[in-house]
């Protein structure tokens, strides 16, 4: 009874962990392998917090900056790209109404705060403690510290030191790791080596196919694997019987987990911030395994399991181990939470001096004395902190007032007072001058400098939209419209903009946005190709499958095909084969090393020749198919015959493997009776089955094991039947479901009257080489990918006539001539490709050629402009010359910038174009079409505000994060990265997996090229409806009230502009004359 | 032959479509014999009513799991859903059912 008891215990307690554990890693953001590269916001976690605290937050735990170094604030404020005006009313709320009288200056607080800004004068004071160097106005510094000396107090030493321990005692556990605190007090580099090993083993393990000689006992699970392998290493880093202690830990991760936590004597409550500390120390590989965990399906997962709590159990062994051992060597006490807080209050002045020791903080001589006093372990503590106090701390006085002194002469100059003034001034003062100095650290500095930059490009744009002649007409004095040339909807991806302004500028041509997975959720299998991609945001859930088939009337030169890439598979294989294997690399460097040259000279001198050469080679040996989409469901009777064909596939692949009964002699009776017998044969074997397995050689025996082989192994059974079944009738659109997505994705973008004969929906992807990061140029409302497939859905949905006349139904009429195409635009070349041609009908070539023309000079168009943005081009290029440069900028291996892509980017739009049209947005605005018309009940702003305004958030955020600091949020320098196991990237050899847009993606050199601001949404609609959403929606309150996101709404009706305020107020926006209204109070 | 019903214990829970893979986990985890997910469901709460649109994203969707599962697992099963409850929004009941094939449903037969 008790065992039982025990163990319901045990697992009570091991369930509970996993819902902690779960929870402490909502702090880390989940890391998508690299092949569909998603943005998202690395802090996401903490949007239920303000931005500013989100960002001080995201400072503690993972040490990263929230803003841009005021210096490079400082150089924009300089160019004029942030406006005095502008900074003035965003310190505004900081300002308090006192001034102070120097001489006969004036001096309000508000100056003070303006000149600490502008002039950089709060940079923390480092005054040295004896100063041996010449310094022209040591005497105006002398005697301004002299006149300051009467009120400007320095803490006591005592005080300091109980301060700091507290503070220390207090974050402990919450803040701060014992690992963190042994390093911070010890010197140990504990984080270092238990990172070090925590890298070589996530490493090892998730490997997904990259390494030649993969990690054994993976099947085990991380921790199981880990287990038996770091058993087997000598002296785990410096830990001793490290050999014996892993033998001993429990089999279960839970259980190695809460006996680390007991070790190291973390209170419960406590358990919680820890476990997300311990996490953040590597947010790379956590975020990965996070993500990992959550993919049930995901191969490798199922294959090698890998957990946060895993992750955890191994870390955290390791941290006790190290922390034990540090401190009994150091101060002779248990390495446990309660011992260690005991230590700092019984001890402070020997912990103070350690820890500045450690710090750098304390003069040489004191350095040494410590040193020499930890290694002896006597108690020559009481008499180092005596001396300290006799002769550094009077010192630090001084030093102290000679650096506000400092501090106020800059001040003086920065306001052009006289600085002697300050000599005869009052103290008091002086002392408030300083105060106030103070009071405006640095760090508060950034919310100031960010609210300044934002409301300078954010009061551009809006003067730009708001022109009086914008105002669309009302609707009776609306002329009656004609019929455009040709309407095309492109994602609503920044880049699409430069396009569609040049297409709009070339003929009667009307564009629209959507988001770029065009409504179809869809998990699309290629021809030729073994794995699905989901083609749709990863917020959202897959809900049909589509295939990809060549059409029906080239069935003849299908096998020829397939052939022909099965050839080029093995050929791939063989040569990856021999690359990798031990011995063969030095036979084949003889022979076919010159082989290689041709590829490397190709690249690199002639990248687009050579890759014009390598894709006409490729076509000759393996032509492609024209193919076509299963989007209709498919009849039961294709669906049993699909299934047949797959079943019978099973059983030939049985035959072989187990049997190994010759090809020719495998009949096609014989399949078809196995699989008969298989699925449903209860009794004894029919004799037409006996027959044909006598002609193929089988005896009876070999019969029956086969048969039960096939029910067991290759899973082919009654039920596992039906459940495929399932799965094949899952694939297509029913006619109601197409109607239902060609309905709202018509609705939701406002075009549901006055179709042109040609409608484009135009997807987007692109091309670069020897890119890790290609991905994240792809689409990402597909998930990463390229949108094409999607736009075939869409555009072969809205062809088909039955779905038309459901459409109807639903008030929307499409008028006969009417085609749909679909097409995808290569963002680095401009390209717009179309896809099935054959289905457009005879009677629309003319019109089909007119627009392929159109859009080819729009491409142009749009390739002169995007060149001209690149900073290795110095003149502006012709049309000719800016083709060949794009088109080398995709093929070449060595350009780490094939092009800007999603950098620049600021503002989410919402509403019609007429808002929009002409206007150089420099592509820098997301754009999506919307007619509030057309929607009375809101819904479908309701999607657009929680679906693609979230993912346009994510991306303005990754973007800002990488770029104000890319070393602890982005992903460093390209030239340095290394793809690991496939699916991520390290800065050189050994770190953590890195987060985060590269260097090169955000940056211009030094200079940002991207400008961290927060995204700005302008909405189209009357403001009642937005209340009413964001009531709904917490993601939208968290947005707008935590100011995330910037709000701002033109009531269509009234044409009033209005800003949405924190405290859910809306507040009108005056014209633009008065420019102040625009910014934030 | 009479049907003899079983009495066992029905949980629901009723969570954002975000947290249906941890919920589904820890059942797996339990040895719950399985679970039915009724997805997009609209419904109100504390902080706001909810209705559901096919193209919702996940944060966004709600989702209700039901399972049967005999008495002992309920407490495991509460003990791993607690500490997502103190964060994020969402209900869990528990309510008495009876059934007819309890093996299949993971009781033991009596007697053992």
């Amino acid at each position: 009874m008790e065992q039982v008891e025990n163990r319901s215990d045990i697992e009570t307690r091991r369930m509970e962990l996993r819902g902690i554990v779960r929870l402490a890693g909502e702090v880390i953001a989940q890391y998508w392998p690299m092949r569909t590269f998603v943005h998202h916001n690395p802090l996401h976690s903490l949007e239920y917090l303000p931005f500013e605290d989100a960002v001080r937050r995201g400072q503690q735990f993972l040490g990263g900056d929230g803003y841009l170094p005021s210096h490079v604030y400082r150089g924009y404020l300089k160019t004029g790209r942030i406006q005095a005006a502008h900074l003035d009313a965003a310190v505004k709320p900081l300002v308090r109404d006192k001034h102070v009288v120097i001489g006969t200056h004036r001096i309000t607080h508000g100056e003070v705060l303006r000149a600490c800004l502008a002039e950089g004068l709060c940079t923390p004071i480092k005054e040295p403690l004896d100063d041996q160097l010449p310094d022209p106005s040591r005497n105006l510094i002398d005697r301004i510290a002299a006149n300051l000396a009467s009120v400007l107090t320095f803490p006591d030493l005592r005080e300091r030191i109980r301060a700091i321990a507290e503070g220390d005692r207090a974050a402990l556990g919450r803040w701060l790791t014992l690992s963190h605190w042994c390093d911070d007090t010890f010197g140990t580099q504990i984080v270092r080596q238990i990172n070090d090993q925590l890298i070589k083993w996530c490493e090892a393990f998730l490997d997904e196919g990259h390494a030649t000689w993969s990690m054994p006992e993976r099947e085990s699970g991380l921790y199981g694997a880990w287990k038996v392998l770091a058993a087997q290493e000598w002296s785990l880093c410096g830990i001793k019987h490290s050999r014996r202690k892993i033998a001993r830990l429990p089999d279960h991760p839970e259980d190695a987990l809460l006996e680390s936590l007991d070790a190291l004597g973390i209170p419960s409550d406590l358990r919680q911030d820890y476990l997300s500390l311990q996490l953040t120390a590597l947010p790379g590989w956590a975020g990965f395994i996070k993500w990992r965990e959550q993919q049930r399906d995901y191969p490798w997962q199922r294959a090698y399991p890998a957990s946060l709590v895993k992750f955890l159990a191994i870390r955290l062994w390791y941290a006790r181990e190290l922390v034990h051992k540090a401190c009994r060597n150091e101060l002779g006490i248990e390495g446990r939470y309660d011992a260690v807080s005991a230590y700092m209050q019984n001890h402070p002045e020997e912990y103070y001096l350690r820890r500045q020791r450690v710090a750098g903080r304390l003069p040489a001589l004191y350095a040494e004395e410590v040193d020499r006093v930890r290694h002896q372990k006597g108690n020559g503590w009481g008499a180092v902190i005596e001396r300290y106090r006799t002769e550094v701390v009077p010192r630090q006085v001084v030093a102290a007032r000679r650096g506000a002194a400092r501090r106020l002469l800059a001040l003086a100059h920065a306001l052009e007072i006289e600085p002697t003034l300050l000599t005869e001034s009052a103290p008091a003062d002086l002392k408030q001058l300083f105060d106030w100095v103070e009071a405006f650290p640095e760090s508060d500095h950034g919310p100031v400098w960010l609210k300044a930059f934002e409301a300078g490009y954010q009061d551009r744009l809006l003067g730009r939209m708001w022109t009086p002649c914008r105002r669309p007409p009302a609707d009776e004095e609306r002329a009656p419209p004609t019929r455009p040339c040709s309407q095309s909807v492109y994602c609503l991806d920044v880049r699409s903009e430069p396009f569609r302004r040049h297409l709009e500028s070339i003929g009667a041509h009307e564009t629209y946005g959507f988001a770029g997975f065009f409504a179809a959720f869809i998990l699309y299998r290629a021809w030729g190709k073994e794995h699905d991609t989901e083609q749709f945001p990863v917020i959202m859930r897959a809900k049909h499958e589509v295939r990809e088939i060549p059409r029906s009337y080239l069935d003849h030169r299908v096998s020829q095909h397939e052939a022909r890439t099965k050839w080029v598979r093995a050929g791939h294989t063989l040569l990856h084969d021999l690359k990798e294997n031990v011995v063969t690399p030095y036979v084949m460097v003889e022979s076919l090393g010159w082989f290689y040259g041709v590829p490397i000279l190709g690249k690199t001198l002639l990248p687009s020749l050579y890759r014009r050469c390598t894709a006409w080679l490729r076509h000759l040996f393996v032509p492609s198919l024209s193919t076509t989409l299963t989007i209709d469901k498919l009849a039961p009777a294709e669906t049993a015959e699909m299934l047949a064909a797959e079943q019978q596939a099973l059983v030939r692949k049985a035959l072989q493997e187990r049997t190994g009964v010759r090809r020719s002699r495998i009949t096609h009776d014989l399949v078809e009776a196995l699989r008969q017998r298989a699925l449903n044969g209860q009794e004894n074997l029919g004799s037409s089955l006996l027959e044909a397995a006598h002609r193929a050689g089988l005896s009876t025996e070999t019969l029956n094991t086969l048969i039960e082989a096939l029910r067991r192994d290759y899973d082919l059974n009654a039920r596992s039947a039906s459940r495929h079944k399932e799965r094949i009738t899952r694939m297509g659109f029913t006619i109601e479901e197409q109607v239902l997505t060609v309905d709202t994705a018509l609705r939701m973008m406002g075009l549901t009257t006055n179709f042109a004969r040609l409608v484009l929906f135009c997807a987007h992807g692109s091309t670069s080489d020897n890119n890790p990061y290609e991905s994240a140029l792809d689409c990402g409302a597909c998930g990463g990918n390229e949108g094409k497939p999607n736009a075939r859905v869409l555009a072969m949905m809205a062809n088909n006539q039955k779905v038309r006349e459901g459409l109807l139904k639903t008030g929307i009429k499409i008028p006969p001539d009417t085609h749909f195409l679909a097409g995808q635009m290569n963002t680095t070349t401009d390209e717009v490709q179309l896809f099935d041609l054959e289905d457009v009908p005879p009677t629309h070539r003319a019109d089909l050629s007119r627009l392929q023309e159109d859009l080819r000079e729009a491409a142009e168009l749009t390739r002169q402009e995007r060149c001209a943005r690149f900073p290795d081009v110095r003149r502006a290029l012709k049309r000719k010359n800016a083709t060949s440069h794009v088109r080398r900028r995709g093929s070449d291996w060595s350009q780490v910038r094939p092009e800007w892509g999603l950098s620049g980017n600021a503002a989410f739009i919402i509403g019609r174009r007429e808002l929009t049209r002409g206007l150089d947005l420099e592509g820098r605005v997301f754009l999506h079409s919307y007619d509030y018309r057309l929607d009375p009940s809101n819904r479908l702003l309701e999607v657009l505000l929680t679906a693609p305004q979230v993912v346009a958030q994510w991306i303005n955020m990754e973007h800002y994060f990488s770029a104000v600091d890319n070393e602890t949020y982005g992903s460093g320098s390209k030239v340095y990265h290394n793809v690991v196991g496939r699916l991520g990237i390290m800065s050189g050899p050994w770190s953590d997996l890195r987060l985060g847009l590269a260097r090169q993606t955000v940056m211009n050199g030094d200079v940002p090229y991207h400008e961290p601001m927060r995204l700005l949404t302008i909405i189209e609609a009357p403001c009642e409806c937005i209340d009413r959403l964001i009531a709904r929606h917490e993601i939208l309150r968290h947005f707008y009230h935590n100011k995330w996101v910037h709000l701002v709404t033109l009531d269509p009706e009234e044409w009033i502009w209005y800003r949405y305020r924190q405290t859910g107020t809306w507040s009108v926006i005056e014209n633009q004359s008065n420019r102040r209204a625009f910014t934030e109070s | 032959m009479g049907l003899t019903l079983h009495p066992m214990k029905e949980i629901r829970v009723i969570v954002a479509g975000d947290h249906q893979a941890f919920v589904t986990d820890l059942l797996d985890r339990v040895k719950a014999t399985g679970y039915t997910i009724i997805g997009n469901v609209s419904g109100k709460g504390h902080h706001s009513v909810h209705e559901a649109h096919f193209m919702f994203s996940e944060q966004e969707s709600l989702e209700m799991i039901m399972t049967v599962v005999p008495e002992e697992k309920v407490e495991l099963i509460l003990a791993g859903l607690r500490p997502l409850f103190e964060r994020h929004s969402g209900v869990m009941f528990v309510a008495d059912v009876a059934v007819s094939r309890r093996e299949y449903f993971g009781m033991q037969p009596a007697g053992s």
